[in-house]
């Protein structure tokens, strides 16, 4: 009996171990070079892609959600913008249950917190509130409502939950701290304690690069509302996202080995210090996949040598296990005299997210033109950009078609953006596609 | 001329009382106020105090700090990641910069490197004197707000997050106080506002180095208005309550003057109506007691009882038509010496029936006065008939006569029962007659002394009553006109 019940303990151990091993599994790392085997003695542009996708194996399990949503009620939002960022906040109301913390903060010409951090619990109570206090009237107090939001999420910060903001604003900040500097300042605060903010702006009054910046520096999202009845499906996506977070508190440190030379990270931005590179997301979520690109130039090499070109080391946090969990990667270099080989080689769907990401960085200064007045420049250089990259997929026969798709469907876009400068929201929009392409995340 | 006095004395009164009340409502009014701004000022100075303290506690947060930063810079670029209380470190060690962050921002750049070449640039001179080197304070240079401390060789400096700053009073700002109403103002940018604007302000600006922040509190006037109306409805109802004493007093007199001269008239009415039957009956009894003279008795002794009765109350309602009408004065020389002697003789008779023996003491000689002779003997009537019916008791009634100055008294006292003390005065009113044992049984009218009180003041003179034990003493005091050197 007694070495049955032994090996029954042994099994269950056993069965345990595999479990953890497949929780391990959620996010799947993948570091690759562009063309992992190069030509011996001239070193060229290479590019190292680590890309994390979050699986999701038991898709009923949920993060709690600790989400403080900040209303701008400001003069202009009255009418319909205000009904619907009411209809808006009471949606994300039902769509959070009692393991959740919800906080509202409203602000005109100051801010005031309507729902302090509480459980969902009481809906009603919540949605009362909400229809009580949430009325367009006075200025634009931006930075104190931002603040209290800050607050209120951070009053229920835990690291096994998903810490968020969602900003709602359709106007310029013009009460309190205003600069696009300052309020950056203010999302780094956010991103330090692990909160991100997501910005919707609202119309064609907000600014722009105000609401990307907040969004971008405390990675969280940014959209472009332009119909405020597109809102509610906005908050639908934005909570499909919240609710499929995985993991949180992503840290991917690059160590380049051997004399390679790091030139510049594509889309996000890192710290690149020496050697060292060191990318921080805020929040992974199941249903995509995130990437660094990292811009290289490996050391010359001998034929048929192999190097060690980067350790890449994975920290997060777990947040279904609620743990910390690392990972390390070793990222080889091959060196050859055969073109072919090198031809092989490549990965192009690497290639492809690299000019997926050029391209965002041309669009960033087409951006720039268009801001400076020079419509036909930028107009000019969306075109040319869209171009560029039809003459990729064009030129690589073995491209596989869902990275065709990708270069194509950017392409098109950079069409339509090109053809739409004219429009009044032009640079809203090309703003928040800036943004969603530099998030560097595919979506699955 | 009376009726103006009064109701002069009365509008002052009530002028008085409405000025009176007015100042008060005023002082209160500024009592109010004051209590106010004095609230609205601690209010203030504790929003200010928290937000210093806030300041305060960076301060020794930053001095926590540096002995971890001077060890290791490395230290410095950890703490920079994490902690969001400050922006930017730099560390100097005599005037080489040791350590730098940001060092491509280049206005900051250039800043610590100005503060590496002259050290004293981070003494706030106006704030110390030349001998006395602080360790550690704020250094203010355009936006850039940092606090320095020299640590032996070292001087490490920490620029502060003023988004931070704001951020954690903001928040402070949001869990102290939901009462007050006021704006948080650095230069021209609002920070922080709470509740409403109100038409009263006070506006204080915040320590050195946040001068440039002020802090604006609002408050409202306190609601004078319910004050105003309270104060003076008061005040009102005062002044009306005061009126309708008055006026309740002034009825209640009026009525009961009225009911007093409607008894009065309706009483000599009557006599009057009482007079002429009288005379018959008097003149036909004296007409028969003559023809039935020699009638045997008891028939002569009735019709004497009969003549007598009707000729007193001839004498009744001789007074009360009196006491009705006043009778025409006849002021000539009297003397009163004469007169005395006669009513002397007149009522000795009549006393003695009553065993009283009536004395005259004291008689001034020729005491010539000018007044009215039938008054005077009317009022010395009164006074001894009164002795003969309340005063039989003390067998003995004394008339006197003197001067004192000006003045001749006549005083009539008698050894009687005397009147209690406490109805001095009532014995003067009409048709009040005091109850007691004395008077039972004894008629008359109630109004003798009254139609000899006003016969007096006729004459310029009084009456005084003052109780002698035994007995009382009626005295007429009339002013004498001439001048004569004859004392008591």
């Amino acid at each position: 009996m007694k070495i049955i019940k032994i090996f029954a303990l042994l099994g269950l151990s056993v069965c345990s171990l595999f479990g953890h091993a497949q929780i391990n599994k959620q996010i799947q790392v993948r570091s690759e070079l562009s063309s992992p085997i190069i030509l011996e003695g001239t070193p060229e542009t290479n590019y190292l892609k680590v890309s994390l996708s979050g699986q999701n194996i038991d898709s009923k399990k949920r993060v709690p959600i600790n989400l403080a949503i900040v209303i701008d009620k400001s003069g202009s939002m009255s009418g319909q913008r205000i009904e619907k960022a009411r209809e808006a906040a009471i949606l994300a109301v039902n769509m959070l249950n009692e393991n959740d913390t919800l906080s509202i903060v409203a602000y005109d010409s100051e801010a005031r917190v309507i729902v302090p951090a509480t459980k969902v619990d009481n809906k009603l109570r919540i949605i009362g509130l909400i229809n009580e206090n949430i009325y367009a009237e006075g200025g634009t107090a931006l930075f104190a409502g931002l603040s209290k939001g800050i607050k209120q999420v951070e009053n229920q910060l835990t690291k096994d939950k998903v810490n968020r903001i969602i900003l709602l604003s359709d106007g310029q900040a013009n009460i309190g701290p205003s600069s696009v500097d300052e309020l950056s300042q203010l999302a780094i605060i956010a991103a330090k304690k692990n909160i991100a903010i997501t910005t919707l702006g609202i119309g064609s009054d907000y600014n722009e690069l105000l609401m990307s910046s907040i969004a971008s520096y405390s990675d969280g999202n940014h959209v472009f509302v332009n119909n405020s009845a597109d809102l509610e499906n906005v908050f639908v996506h934005e909570f499909n996202d919240l609710m499929s977070a995985i993991a949180q508190d992503v840290v991917i440190t690059i160590q380049l080995k051997n004399g390679v030379k790091p030139v510049r990270l594509l889309g996000r931005d890192g710290v690149i210090k020496g050697n060292e590179i060191t990318v921080k997301m805020n929040q992974l979520f199941s249903n995509q996949e995130k990437y660094v690109l990292l811009e290289v130039i490996p050391d010359k090499g001998k034929v048929g040598q192999e190097k060690t070109l980067a350790q890449v080391d994975l920290k997060y946090d777990n947040l279904l296990e609620n743990k910390t969990e690392n990972e390390t990667q070793v990222v080889r270099i091959s060196y050859t005299k055969d073109k072919k080989m090198v031809d092989d080689a490549i990965h192009q769907d690497v290639i492809v997210e690299t000019e997926l990401q050029k391209v965002a960085l041309e669009n960033e200064k087409a951006l720039e033109l268009y801001n400076q007045g020079k419509r036909d420049e930028a107009q000019q250089l969306l075109r040319e950009n869209g171009e560029a990259l039809k003459a990729i997929s064009a030129q690589s026969p073995t491209m596989s078609m869902s990275d065709k798709e990708r270069i194509e469907n950017q392409a098109r876009k950079n069409k339509t953006l090109a053809e739409s400068v004219q429009k009044p929201d032009f640079s809203k929009t090309l703003t928040e596609e800036q943004f969603q392409l530099k998030q560097s995340a595919i979506k699955k | 001329m009376k009726k103006i006095t009064t109701i002069l004395s009365l509008f002052l009164l009530m002028t008085l009382i409405s000025f009176l009340g007015w100042r008060s409502i005023e002082h209160e009014v500024l009592m109010r106020k004051n209590n106010e701004t004095l609230l609205a000022k601690s209010h203030i100075n504790n929003i200010k105090l928290s937000i210093e303290s806030l300041l305060n506690q960076r301060i020794s947060y930053f001095n926590s700090l540096i002995s971890m930063i001077d060890s290791d810079h490395n230290n410095a670029k950890e703490l920079l990641e994490k902690e969001t209380d400050f922006r930017k470190i730099f560390v100097i060690n005599k005037n080489n910069i040791l350590f730098l962050s940001h060092s491509e921002d280049s206005s900051w750049h250039s800043l610590v490197e100005s503060i590496a070449l002259d050290h004293s640039l981070l003494l706030n001179l106006k704030d110390h004197d030349e001998q006395f080197q602080p360790n550690s304070g704020w250094y203010q240079n355009y936006d850039h707000l940092i606090y320095w401390f020299i640590v032996s060789d070292d001087i490490i400096g920490f620029e502060l997050s003023t988004v931070k700053l704001t951020f954690d009073i903001i928040n402070l700002l949001d869990n102290q106080s939901l009462e007050d109403n006021f704006k948080l103002i650095n230069n021209d940018k609002q920070i922080y506002s709470n509740g409403k604007t109100f038409e009263n302000e006070i506006t204080e600006s915040l320590k050195y180095p946040l001068q440039n922040w002020h802090l604006t509190y609002y408050y409202s006037s306190p609601n004078l208005v319910n004050l105003y109306i309270l104060g003076i409805g008061g005040i009102g109802l005062l002044i009306l309550v005061l009126f309708g004493f008055v006026f309740y007093g002034y009825r209640e007199y009026t009525r009961t003057l009225r009911l007093a001269k409607q008894q009065v008239t309706f009483v000599g009415q009557v006599s009057h109506e009482f007079k002429t039957p009288l005379t018959n009956i008097t003149l036909y009894s004296e007409m028969l007691s003559e023809y039935l003279e020699e009638e045997p008795a008891p028939i002569p002794d009735y019709l004497q009882v009969i003549s007598a009765e009707s000729k007193r109350l001839t004498r009744l309602i001789q007074n009360v038509l009196t006491f009705n009408k006043p009778n025409n004065l006849n002021i000539k020389p009297v003397n009163l010496t004469a007169l005395l002697k006669q009513v002397y003789l007149t009522f000795k008779p009549i006393l003695a029936a009553k065993s009283l023996q009536l004395n005259l003491i004291n008689l001034e000689n020729d005491c010539i006065v000018n007044t009215d002779a039938d008054s005077v003997m009317q009022i010395l009537n009164n006074f001894l008939s009164n002795a003969e019916k309340y005063a039989s008791k003390g067998k003995q009634v004394d008339l006197s006569l003197c001067r004192s100055g000006k003045q001749v008294v006549i005083t009539v006292r008698d050894y009687g029962e005397g009147v209690a003390s406490h109805l001095l005065k009532q014995i003067f009113k009409p048709f009040y007659r005091v109850s007691s044992s004395i008077t039972e049984g004894v008629s008359g009218t109630g109004i003798g002394l009254t139609i000899a009180n006003q016969l007096a003041k006729q004459l310029q003179g009084e009456i005084k009553v003052i109780n002698k034990k035994p007995g009382i003493a009626f005295s007429l005091i009339l002013m004498e006109q001439k001048n004569e050197n004859i004392n008591c």
